[in-house]
């Protein structure tokens, strides 16, 4: 019979396990503590202000701070309203077609994100930094094309094959 | 005199080289069910991964000038990237729940008792070494999501002091943090992996397969190599689903990502971390995941009670589970609610 198939399943050469003892409150406790020590430690600020940078003057970076803010799931749109703001009170406005922000700002305020995202993207457009492709998400779907349906094929394949082997094995 | 069919010839050839048959070796009947299986069909889906990723490899560049970009270009030019990628990215969560799923069979049945406490803690790395390269992993796609989790590592190092001194911007001012976690990603956590799997494996090996926790009939004779085998069968079901995910539900990618705003949440192993930040800030993210660790290193000193029946550890079990119900509870509570800022980024 080979080990592993005893109750003990022990290997050659690996000693018994120590006997029974009771056991030991003092261990039990410690072990517990650690945890709750490391908890309580955690309790200090509901938040943690780390920051020592300031509110980014220039409106590029707003607005792409607040495309951020549209693009999250779910848009969090108070956030993006904030820089949006601030994009617009903005003392450095290069590379940005304020115009549309403006014209952004309304489209956020009649609380249609999706508009609202269209008019900064093509208000960032005009950046020679920015690239405006970078600014789009780039979300693929199934479209059922023949390539697709070949993966779906072998994706099933693989599946079927994977089952006749653990049934055989 | 007859001769012997080919396959037959190949196995005798390749034994006589590679000495396979001490693959053979007797194990129990139950260590080829799944929930036996677990471990091995984790390390395939290791095996995936590293084959994936050496070829996503191939067109990343770990810059955060040019990142975003090019896995846009590995999405939109790349011949079978987008289902090459989305391998990749569903067989890293796949591979993530075998992970939780074998260390829940694991706790359950006992088996990190003496003389496997040792391998327990090894495992433990692991499931630190597999969120590792999930963070690193989720942090290379360089979107929002992205900048977000390098902000939280950047604050989490800072508030480390000395200790976070690797992880901070500052360890190499001239070096991009993303840099030197898609470094990390690709070289420093493989390495880990490799040394801790074949920590694991071997003393899986010295110390055979760990008993059930309750009495059963053998059952019929099994080997290793049939454990393999099997484990190799359920392999290929996690690629052909990691294949149907990655064709029906291809993963995107977001815009290229701006700081100095938090918005998103992170993907759904770090949402019970998220769920104590919204508590109690940073430090509850950090002192949270900490203690986590602690709580399941010490679970081969908390749990000595004799014998390893179900009946006999009774009230471990029951820790065991409230301890993982507080766990889902902070996840389900972070997935539930709004994003939240805690850094106060500017």
């Amino acid at each position: 019979m080979g080990w592993g198939q005893d109750g003990s399943s022990r290997g050659p050469g690996i000693p018994p396990a120590p006997g029974p003892r009771r056991p030991s409150w003092r261990r039990c406790l410690a072990a517990a503590a650690l945890p709750l020590l490391l908890a309580v430690l955690a309790s200090p600020p509901a938040t943690a202000d780390t920051s020592d940078g300031e509110e980014p003057a220039d409106a590029a970076t707003l607005v792409r701070q607040a495309l951020a803010a549209l693009d999250a799931a779910p848009p969090n749109l108070d956030v993006a309203s904030d820089k949006l703001q601030d994009a617009l009170s903005a003392s450095d406005t290069r590379g940005v077609d304020m115009a549309r922000v403006r014209e952004a700002a309304q489209a956020l305020s009649l609380h249609d994100p999706s508009t609202t995202a269209h008019l900064l993207i093509a208000a960032l457009g005009a950046s020679s930094r920015d690239d405006a492709r970078l600014l789009v998400p780039l979300r693929p779907r199934f479209r059922g094309t023949r390539g697709e349906e070949m993966l779906l094929v072998a994706g099933t394949l693989l599946v079927a094959l994977g089952v006749l082997i653990v049934l055989r094995a | 005199m007859t001769r012997r069919s080919w396959p037959k010839r190949l196995w005798a050839a390749l034994d006589a080289r590679l000495a396979l048959h001490n693959f053979l070796y007797e194990v129990p009947a139950y260590a080829n069910t799944l929930p036996y299986l677990l471990g091995a069909l984790a390390l395939m889906g290791l095996l995936l991964l590293v084959g994936t990723g050496v070829l996503l490899g191939q067109f990343y560049v770990p810059d955060p000038g040019a990142a975003n970009a090019s896995v846009r270009a590995l999405m939109t030019a790349v011949p079978a990237g987008p289902v090459l990628r989305g391998i990749h990215a569903w067989a890293a969560d796949l591979t993530l729940v075998v992970v939780i799923l074998h260390m829940l069979r694991v706790f359950v049945t006992g088996s990190y008792r003496f003389p496997r406490d040792a391998n327990w803690t090894v495992g433990v790395a692991l499931l630190a070494t597999v969120l590792a390269f999930y963070f690193t992993g989720t942090v290379m796609r360089w979107d929002q999501e992205s900048i977000e989790a390098l902000e939280h590592n950047v604050e989490v190092a800072r508030l480390l002091g000395a200790a976070g001194g690797w992880f901070s911007p500052a360890f190499a001012a001239h070096v991009p943090l993303l840099t030197r976690l898609s470094m990390a990603h690709v070289s420093l956590l493989p390495l880990a992996l490799f040394i801790l799997v074949t920590a694991h494996v071997y003393l899986v090996r010295q110390h055979g397969i760990s008993p059930l926790p309750f009495p059963a009939a053998p059952g019929p004779r099994r080997t290793f190599g049939q454990h393999l085998l099997k484990a190799a069968g359920y392999g290929v079901i996690l690629l052909g689903v990691s294949v149907l995910l990655a064709t029906l539900l291809p993963p995107g990618e977001g815009p290229a990502p701006v700081a100095g705003v938090e918005v998103t949440k992170p993907p759904w192993p770090f949402l019970p971390a998220y769920g104590l930040e919204n508590w109690f800030g940073l430090p509850g993210l950090l002192w949270g995941t900490v203690a986590l660790f602690a709580l399941l290193l010490s679970v081969p000193l908390l749990d000595r009670t004799p014998g390893g029946e179900w009946s006999a550890r009774r009230r471990v079990l029951v820790l065991g589970m409230c301890a993982l119900g507080v766990l889902v509870g902070f996840g389900v509570y972070a997935w539930v609610s709004h994003p939240l800022p805690h850094l106060h980024l500017h």
